[in-house]
C-alpha cells in the first residue's frame, strides 16, 4: 500500500504565455530561478511533498503553456484537478485583462467546486508595475478567491500561494480526501493502491 | 575537413548519404545544413542544380519582406546590425500583428537557453522575422508556440556551415552567410509542410488524434502490457505527444543530440512520417521503467522527464522506427524495449562507472525478471548474460531450476514454434565461448535437453546434431554475429572470432529451423533493418540491407560491440566511407 503520503492534490498553473507560471513551479518544487527559463509547450509537471498541519501532503502540479487557452487539448489537463491557480504578470495588463477568460476556461473544463487562487507574478519589477493590487484584489474578492501577489524571482509569497491552495483543498475534502490506503486500500482518486514498496520511478 | 567533406559528397548518390546516417560513421563535423538539404529540400548532390532554386527562395523572402516587414530594413544586406533588440524593424500596427509579434518575441528569446548561438540578437532577430513572414503567409495558423524551437536548429546549422563552409569557393553560394536567414525560412518552410498540422486549432486537435492513435494502435499492437499500463493510469496520449511530436522530440534530448536525432529522422524520411514510430519506441524503450510503476506521480514524472543517456545513439530510435513500422507486433515491440531494458537495470553500466559483474543475488533477479514470461529473444539475450556472469558465482544451485521456471513458463504462454526458438537459444547459448565453466555446460546440457523434450511434447522435428559435435565447432557464423550486436555480453564475448569466422555453421539444421521461424530475422538473413524499406522507396533500403546487421546499439559496452558491427559491415557494404 502506498503509504508516502496521507493526501494528493492535482494543482493546475493557468495563464498569459510569459506570466511566469513556469518559473513560479520552479521556485517552489526546486527553490531556483532563472531569467530565461524555455517556453512550455502543451504541459509540464512537477512534484512537491510537503507537511500540513500533521499531514503530509503530495502536491503534483501540471504546468500548462499559455498559448494553449480556448482549446479542447487543455481539457484533459484541467480533468481531476482540486486547485487551479490563475497567474498573471502586475507589469503587463493585457495578462490581468485576460484572467476572467482564464477563469471562464475554468468554468468550462474543472470540477465543479475546484479550488481558484489568483496570483499577480513579477511583484519584484516595481517599476513597471501596471496592475494595482487593489484593482486585482477587488475582482479576487468579488469572485470569493484568495489573491497574491508573488515574485519567483525574489521568492516573495511564492509558497504562501501553493500552501494557501493546499490548505484550502485539504479543508474542502477533509477527511474524505486522506489516503486510506491502509484501510480501503484506495487512495484520493479512487485507484487501486499497489500492493508492494511504492517504488520511485524516475 | 572541407575537402574531405567535398569528396565525400562527391563519392555519394543522395540514397548512400541517406544511409550513411545509419552506419554509425556519419560525420557531422562540418556540412550538416548542405546534408539536411540535401535530404528535405534538393535530393540531390549537384550543388550546381541548386542554385537556382536557391536564387528563387533568396528572391521571394526578400519580397516577403518587404511586403511584411519594414521596408526600410529589407535591403539585400542581412549582415546589417540592429541596435535595439527585437522590435525596431518590423511593422506591427495591425493590433493582430501585434499580437502575433509579441507571442513570437516571447519565445524567441528563450529559444535553447543553454546554447549561446541563440542568445545572440541578430540571431533572435532573423528567427522572429521568419516565424512572423510565416504566421502572415499562413494565417490560419499564425504563429504557435514550438515553430520556434523547429526553426531554431535549422538556422543553427546553416549558420554553422556559412561559417565554415561559406569560405570554400564550391560552397561559397550555398551557404552563403548573407542568406541564412532566407535560407532557413525555406527550410523552415519545407519542414512546416508535415509539421503544420501538428499545431493546428482545428477541432477536432489533430495532435491528439495522432497521439491517440499512436497509443491505441502502434503502442498497442507493439506491447499491449504496457498500453494497459498507460491506461490504467489515466495517461491520455498528448501528454507525451503533444511535445514530443511538435518540437520532432528537441526537449528530450540535448542540443547535440538533437541535431543527431534530425539527421536520422529527415535522412530516413523527408515526410516526417517515422515521428509516430519514434514516438512508439521512445515509450517501448522506457517500458521497463513505466511497467514497474506504483504510482500515476512516477509515471508522469517519467514522461514529462524524459530520461536519456550520454552515450545513445540516436540514429537507433530512427533506424528502431523504421523496424517497428513493419513490425507492428508483439515482437516487433519486444525487439526495440529489449534493446533498451538494460538502461533501466541496476548494473547499467551508464549510470555506474563500476562494471564489476553482479553478485547471485543480481542473478536471482534476472530470473525473476524471466520468470513474467518475457518472450524468447528476452530470455536468450538474459540468459546469455547469466552465462557470461557464471566465472564470478556459483550457478549451479540456481540457474537450472530458474532455467526450468523461465522454460516452462514460456511454454505456457506459447506453443507454436516454440521448440525451434529454445534449440535456437540454446544454440546460441553454446555459442558464446569463451565461458568454459562446468556449470555453464551443465546449463547448455540442460536447456538441450528441455528444448528437446518440449520439441517431442510439441511433435516438432528438431535437428539432431549431438552436442558433442556442436562443442567441437569453434567457429562462429558472422551473420550469426550480427544477430546480437543488442546483447553487448554476447557480442563482446565473440570478438575473437571475427576474424577466423567461417560460413560453414549457416548450413547446419538448425539455421534452417530457425530461418523458418517467425524470429528468423534474428539470424540476419533478413535483418530488421535490412527489410525495412525508406519511406520514399526512390531512396531505396537504408544501409544494412545487404550486410544483415540490425542497427541497435545503446550502453558504452556497445560502442565496442559496434565497432565490430562495423567492421563487418564495411567488407560487405560497396562504396567508400
Amino acid at each position: 500500500m502506498n503509504t508516502e503520503y496521507d493526501y494528493l492534490f492535482k494543482l493546475l498553473l493557468i495563464g498569459d504565455s510569459g506570466v511566469g507560471k513556469s518559473c513560479l513551479l520552479l521556485r517552489f518544487a526546486d527553490d531556483t530561478y532563472t531569467d530565461s527559463y524555455i517556453s512550455t509547450i502543451g504541459v509540464d509537471f512537477k512534484i512537491r511533498t510537503l507537511e500540513l498541519e500533521g499531514k503530509t501532503v503530495k502536491l503534483q502540479i501540471w504546468d500548462t503553456a499559455g498559448q494553449e487557452r480556448f482549446r479542447t487539448i487543455t481539457s484533459s489537463y484541467y480533468r481531476g484537478a482540486h486547485g487551479i491557480i490563475v497567474v498573471y504578470d502586475v507589469t503587463d495588463q493585457d495578462t490581468f485583462n485576460n484572467v476572467k477568460t482564464w477563469f471562464h476556461e475554468i468554468d468550462r473544463y474543472a470540477t465543479e467546486g475546484v479550488n481558484k487562487l489568483l496570483v499577480g507574478n513579477k511583484s519584484d519589477i516595481t517599476d513597471k508595475k501596471v496592475v494595482e493590487y487593489t484593482v486585482a484584489k477587488e475582482f479576487a474578492d468579488s469572485l470569493g478567491i484568495p489573491f497574491l501577489e508573488t515574485s519567483a524571482k525574489n521568492a516573495t509569497n511564492v509558497e504562501q500561494a501553493f500552501l494557501t491552495m493546499a490548505r484550502q483543498i485539504k479543508e474542502r475534502m477533509g477527511g474524505a480526501a486522506e489516503n486510506t490506503a491502509a484501510k480501503a486500500n484506495v487512495n484520493l482518486r479512487g485507484q487501486n493502491v499497489s500492493q508492494g514498496s511504492s517504488s520511485s520511478c524516475c | 575537413m572541407m575537402d574531405d567533406f567535398l569528396s565525400e559528397l562527391s563519392s555519394h548518390t543522395p540514397q548512400s548519404l541517406r544511409r550513411q546516417v545509419f552506419s554509425g560513421r556519419y560525420n557531422t563535423s562540418v556540412g550538416r545544413g548542405v546534408l539536411w538539404r540535401v535530404y528535405l529540400q534538393f535530393d540531390s548532390l549537384k550543388l550546381s542544380d541548386w542554385k537556382k532554386d536557391l536564387e528563387t527562395q533568396r528572391q521571394r523572402y526578400d519580397s516577403f519582406l518587404s511586403e511584411f516587414v519594414n521596408p526600410s530594413n529589407c535591403g539585400g544586406d542581412r549582415k546589417m546590425t540592429f541596435v535595439d533588440p527585437l522590435n525596431n524593424d518590423i511593422d506591427d500596427t495591425d493590433a493582430n500583428d501585434s499580437e502575433t509579434l509579441e507571442e513570437i518575441r516571447k519565445d524567441v528569446t528563450r529559444t535553447f537557453p543553454e546554447v549561446d548561438f541563440f542568445q545572440q540578437t541578430h540571431v533572435q532577430q532573423s528567427m522572429t522575422r521568419i516565424l512572423f513572414v510565416y504566421a502572415k503567409l499562413n494565417p490560419h495558423l499564425k504563429y504557435r508556440q514550438g515553430m520556434h524551437e523547429l526553426l531554431g536548429p535549422l538556422i543553427y546549422v546553416l549558420t554553422m556551415d556559412g561559417e565554415v563552409c561559406g569560405a570554400t569557393e564550391a560552397l561559397s553560394n550555398v551557404c552563403s552567410l548573407q542568406y541564412i536567414e532566407h535560407d532557413s525560412f525555406a527550410l523552415f518552410e519545407i519542414l512546416m509542410t508535415n509539421a503544420a498540422s501538428w499545431y493546428s486549432t482545428d477541432t477536432p486537435s489533430q495532435i491528439v488524434l495522432k497521439s491517440r492513435l499512436i497509443q491505441q494502435k502502434i503502442l498497442r499492437q507493439s506491447d499491449p502490457a504496457l498500453t494497459a499500463k498507460l491506461e490504467q493510469h489515466s495517461i491520455e496520449p498528448q501528454i507525451w505527444g503533444l511535445r514530443w511530436i511538435r518540437l520532432l522530440f528537441s526537449r528530450e534530448f540535448d542540443f547535440p543530440s538533437v541535431l543527431e536525432l534530425w539527421d536520422a529522422l529527415f535522412a530516413a524520411s523527408p515526410k516526417l512520417d517515422l515521428v509516430d514510430y519514434v514516438c512508439a519506441v521512445l515509450l517501448l524503450r522506457i517500458r521497463e521503467k513505466i511497467i514497474t510503476c506504483t504510482d500515476d506521480t512516477d509515471i508522469l514524472t517519467c514522461l514529462f522527464h524524459y530520461p536519456t543517456f550520454a552515450e545513445e545513439k540516436m540514429w537507433s530510435f530512427v533506424s528502431n522506427a523504421v523496424y517497428l513500422r513493419n513490425h507492428v507486433n508483439r515482437e516487433g515491440g519486444r525487439y526495440v524495449s529489449d534493446q533498451y531494458s538494460h538502461l533501466w537495470r541496476e548494473d547499467n553500466p551508464l549510470s555506474e562507472s563500476d562494471t564489476s559483474r553482479n553478485g547471485p543475488s543480481k542473478l536471482e533477479d534476472v530470473f525473476s525478471t524471466l520468470s513474467r514470461n518475457w518472450g524468447v529473444d528476452k530470455i536468450y539475450n538474459e540468459v546469455v548474460r547469466a552465462a557470461n556472469d557464471v566465472n564470478t558465482m556459483g550457478l549451479r544451485n540456481t540457474t537450472q531450476a530458474r532455467l526450468n521456471d523461465v522454460i516452462e513458463g514460456y511454454v505456457r504462454q506459447r506453443t507454436d514454434g516454440v521448440s525451434r526458438d529454445l534449440e535456437r537459444l540454446s544454440d546460441l547459448f553454446d555459442n558464446t565461448q569463451d565461458v568454459h565453466t562446468q556449470e555453464y555446460r551443465d546449463a547448455v546440457a540442460e536447456l538441450r535437453a528441455l528444448s528437446k523434450r518440449l520439441a517431442i511434447r510439441d511433435g516438432v522435428e528438431m535437428s539432431d546434431r549431438p552436442d558433442k559435435e556442436r562443442h567441437e565447432t569453434p567457429t562462429v557464423d558472422p551473420k550469426q554475429v550480427s544477430t546480437t550486436p543488442h546483447d553487448p555480453v554476447v557480442a563482446g564475448s565473440r570478438e575473437s572470432h571475427f576474424e577466423t569466422s567461417s560460413r560453414s555453421a549457416s548450413d547446419t539444421p538448425t539455421r534452417k529451423s530457425l530461418a523458418q521461424s517467425q524470429f528468423s530475422w534474428m539470424l540476419g538473413d533478413e535483418s530488421p533493418i535490412g527489410k525495412v524499406e525508406l519511406e520514399d522507396t526512390k531512396f531505396g533500403p537504408i544501409p544494412g540491407s545487404s550486410s544483415n546487421k540490425p542497427v541497435t546499439s545503446v550502453s558504452a559496452k556497445k560502442k565496442e560491440v559496434k565497432k565490430n558491427v562495423f567492421e563487418l559491415e564495411e567488407r560487405a557494404v560497396d562504396g567508400p566511407l
